[in-house]
């Protein structure tokens, strides 16, 4: 066999302590200025940790969300797929991996989708609501993108561009190790081929599969 | 296996030698070098070797930095023709071809897909092995309604050379008896999960003559003490083959027959070496030898032998003999004929369908099953033909439960579509037909008139197209299995046609070019591969085919490569050769 290597890691930087803070004040003043701390829970504040910890090196350094859109974009993740008893989105880096993947392996257009939409998604939010997607409440997100899927208020264009982006961070998280592991069931070396198993509503889909 | 095996300068008169090393090659070495031979093998790509080289195996997904999916940047540049086959990812892509490197032109608006393995093995690394004997309505198609030339073999000639290839390359399939599908000497096959199973008793239901069966695959499912002895253990249903399998699970040759010709000690091997032209002496009418360009460096060298068969793949072999011109030969070496380079054919797996199947919600698999179900051709003779068309299709088939690849773009946010996302969902069961190409003299390759390459070999420029025969067929496949999913049960049936979105190539199954033939005036082998020009050279890969039949061509490879040896093998011990 060969030797696992771990690839991952030539793919993440060690920002400085003096970025993290940055990054953490960013968001703890965000929060502050709009009065509302409910999305910096202990969990939050961890996965915002582990978001500049593991901040991904962009291919050729270029970037193609800005911060306030890396924002929203992880709290986009965090609304498709929450923390429940395995973990969310952002605490596999999600929104990383999606910046990612769009400048290594997606065409132009698909990259502009994401960003224009992740951008509209957080104007509707503050046209509608009076605040950033990335400090509504879990609920008010997760309507917000039902009424998206629905195009109920936007354009067929920004339901395929969400179709887009939703499906790349569902790759993303289902391709993450502890997706693959955790949040469903790895079999690298199944031994064989049954063709038959049993299984119930509590049997997780297999996460290993031929071709991703 | 030692480096000792490896070679660079040599002067010395080898008893043959073997231009390439995937599947036709890996058996015409082991086949001479078990007859006591001394072989040399020569392959133009660098050597890969057994697990150690298999460097994308047994990786999860997250170890890829694009999980898997290549570089815009590398596919733009290097594999711009390589990307378009399934199994090119981030994990297989170095035993895949750089397109960068390999040009070739097609005729203007008709796109040709040449898939490359240019490396020791080949692309027995790469292949589906997927393995099926033709049958006597395979080998008698030609002559049965006047398309291309007759075999100049029947079942009898070659079933023999089936089964030995069969025992020692390891085939999975099930017994069935079909007049159109003889079997092979099996290991037991995969199982059906029970929709599958459910699938195929109401398919023996509704259509009896259109049996769905288990497809017959090169994985040990069962390995026997012959396969154990080349180093080889049970498949374990990753179903990852084309990363390398360190099992030795599937054949390959570096896993099977690699190694069997390397014990004999009578093997050398030639790697690096892009074999230019053959060195054929006008006065013996015998070719001497073969002309090599250094994949590296581009130095030049030659390599000496009583024999030689070109298994260098289909366009490779061919590609070799219309570079090699000489006074007697202006057009190619052994195309008295003028043949060489037409009668190019693929695979049309242009069609399918597919539907939901209510149920089994307690049903699962566990495993991934390198191979899936086969619906052999029901229309395999003159009098079950199409009004429409001629020849016939088989379908490759599958069930499975659906799963996040397919959900995610299903509407929904939050836990409970998460919680959707990780279990599996409803079965859906899909046919993908595999039709048959006619040979037509139209579809040819021949030598670039100008344009060389960087090792100065002339491109290969390819002028084929699917003909209206391929298209109406393909229609007809989408239509049938729509109807046929219909028939026995499954909900919202689509169908669909891509034969515009996958040209010819794509299916890996290019074949013909120099094929066998009773008649020197329209043929370039004979019934033993042996060129009808110069006796001490053989051609025994895919450019030999005189028709595609429906199913993949590899098993006769091995089996056809294998006969020519024992042919070439007496004809040198009687003097003959």
């Amino acid at each position: 066999m060969t030797t696992v290597s771990n690839d991952q890691t030539a793919n993440t930087v060690n920002l400085s302590e003096a970025s993290r803070r940055q990054f953490l004040q960013k968001m703890l003043g965000l929060a502050c200025v709009t009065g509302s701390a409910s999305m910096l829970s202990s969990c939050a504040l961890k996965s915002a940790d582990n978001f500049v910890k593991t901040k991904s090196e962009p291919v050729n350094s270029r970037v193609l969300f800005n911060e306030g859109q890396m924002a929203t974009l992880f709290a986009i993740g965090d609304a498709i797929l929450p923390r429940t008893d395995t973990p969310s989105a952002s605490e596999v880096n999600c929104h990383h991996f999606v910046q990612h993947q769009l400048l290594a392996c997606h065409a132009r257009d698909e990259q502009q989708a994401c960003v224009e939409i992740v951008a509209q998604i957080d104007k509707s939010s503050v046209d509608k609501l009076n605040k950033p997607f990335a400090l509504l409440i879990p609920a008010q997100q997760q309507a917000l993108l039902t009424q998206l899927e629905k195009g109920q208020g936007f354009t067929d264009q920004q339901q395929g561009q969400f179709s887009l982006l939703k499906a790349l961070i569902i790759f993303g998280y289902f391709t993450s190790e502890a997706g693959a592991t955790q949040a469903l069931n790895y079999q690298a070396v199944p031994g064989g081929f049954k063709g038959s198993i049993p299984c119930d509503e509590n049997t997780k889909s297999w996460g290993s599969i031929d071709y991703y | 296996m030692t480096d000792e095996l490896y070679i660079l300068q040599s002067s010395e008169v080898y008893d043959a030698i073997v231009v390439g090393s995937g599947i036709s090659g890996g058996w015409a070495a082991k086949e001479f070098c078990e007859h006591g031979l001394n072989t040399l093998m020569i392959e133009r790509g660098r050597v890969v070797k057994h697990r150690e080289d298999y460097i994308g195996e047994g990786k999860g997904p997250w170890e890829f930095p694009n999980r898997s999916k290549v570089n815009n940047l590398l596919v733009e540049q290097q594999h711009k023709i390589q990307k378009h086959c399934y199994a090119f990812t981030d994990a297989t892509k170095h035993f895949f071809g750089n397109d960068r490197d390999l040009p070739y032109t097609t005729e203007e608006g008709k796109p040709f897909h040449w898939i490359r393995g240019n490396q020791l093995g080949g692309k027995s690394l790469l292949w589906h092995r997927q393995s099926y004997r033709l049958s006597d309505f395979d080998f008698a198609a030609n002559k049965a309604d006047g398309h291309g030339n007759d075999w100049p073999i029947r079942s009898k000639d070659i079933n023999d050379w089936y089964s030995y290839v069969e025992k020692h390359a390891g085939i999975s399939g099930s017994k069935e008896n079909l007049p159109q599908l003889p079997d092979s000497e099996f290991l037991p096959p995969f199982e059906m999960s029970v929709p599958e199973q459910e699938i195929q008793k109401r398919f023996a239901q509704h259509y009896p003559d259109r049996p769905m069966i288990m497809g017959r695959a090169a994985h040990l499912t069962k390995p026997t003490q012959l396969h154990m002895q080349q180093g080889r253990v049970q498949c374990q249903a990753r179903n990852e083959c084309q990363k390398g399998c360190s099992f030795g699970a599937y054949f390959s040759t570096q896993s099977s027959t690699l190694p069997a010709a390397a014990q004999t000690n009578n093997l050398s091997i030639a790697p690096n070496s892009v074999v230019h032209s053959l060195i054929y002496d006008e006065k013996t009418k015998r070719v001497k030898g073969v002309r090599v360009i250094d994949n590296d460096d581009l130095s030049t060298r030659e390599y000496y032998a009583k024999v030689v068969f070109l298994c260098a793949s289909t366009l490779g072999s061919t590609q070799i003999l219309l570079n090699t011109k000489t006074k007697s030969f202006p057009n190619g070496l052994a195309n008295s004929s003028g043949v060489l380079g037409h009668y190019l054919m693929d695979h049309n797996y242009g069609a399918g369908a597919g539907g939901r199947l209510d149920g089994f919600e307690n049903e699962y698999y566990s495993g991934r099953r390198p191979t899936g179900l086969y619906m052999p051709n029901f229309r395999f003779k003159p009098s079950r033909y199409s009004k429409k068309y001629v020849r016939g299709f088989s379908f490759g088939a599958s069930a499975q439960r659906d799963n996040w690849q397919g959900m995610r773009y299903n509407q929904g946010v939050g836990a409970d579509f998460k919680n959707k996302l990780t279990h599996p969902g409803g079965w859906s069961f899909g046919m993908y037909a595999q039709g048959e190409m006619l040979p037509r003299y139209e579809n040819q390759v021949s030598l670039h008139p100008t344009k060389t390459d960087k090792w100065g070999m002339p491109l290969l420029h390819i002028n084929c197209e699917w003909s209206k025969n391929e298209i109406d067929m393909m229609h007809d496949a989408a239509d049938l299995a729509a109807e046929m999913l219909t028939k026995i049960g499954l909900k919202n049936v689509s169908s669909y046609t891509s034969y515009k979105d996958k040209p010819p190539g794509l299916a890996i199954h290019e074949v013909g070019t120099a094929r066998m033939g009773h008649d020197p005036k329209d043929s370039v082998l004979n019934n033993y591969n042996q060129t009808h020009d110069v006796a001490n050279l053989f051609v025994t890969d895919g450019a030999s085919f005189c028709s595609t039949s429906t199913q993949n061509p590899s098993l006769t490879y091995m089996a056809l490569t294998a006969r020519a040896v024992d042919y070439c093998v007496k004809e040198m011990k009687n003097q003959r050769l």
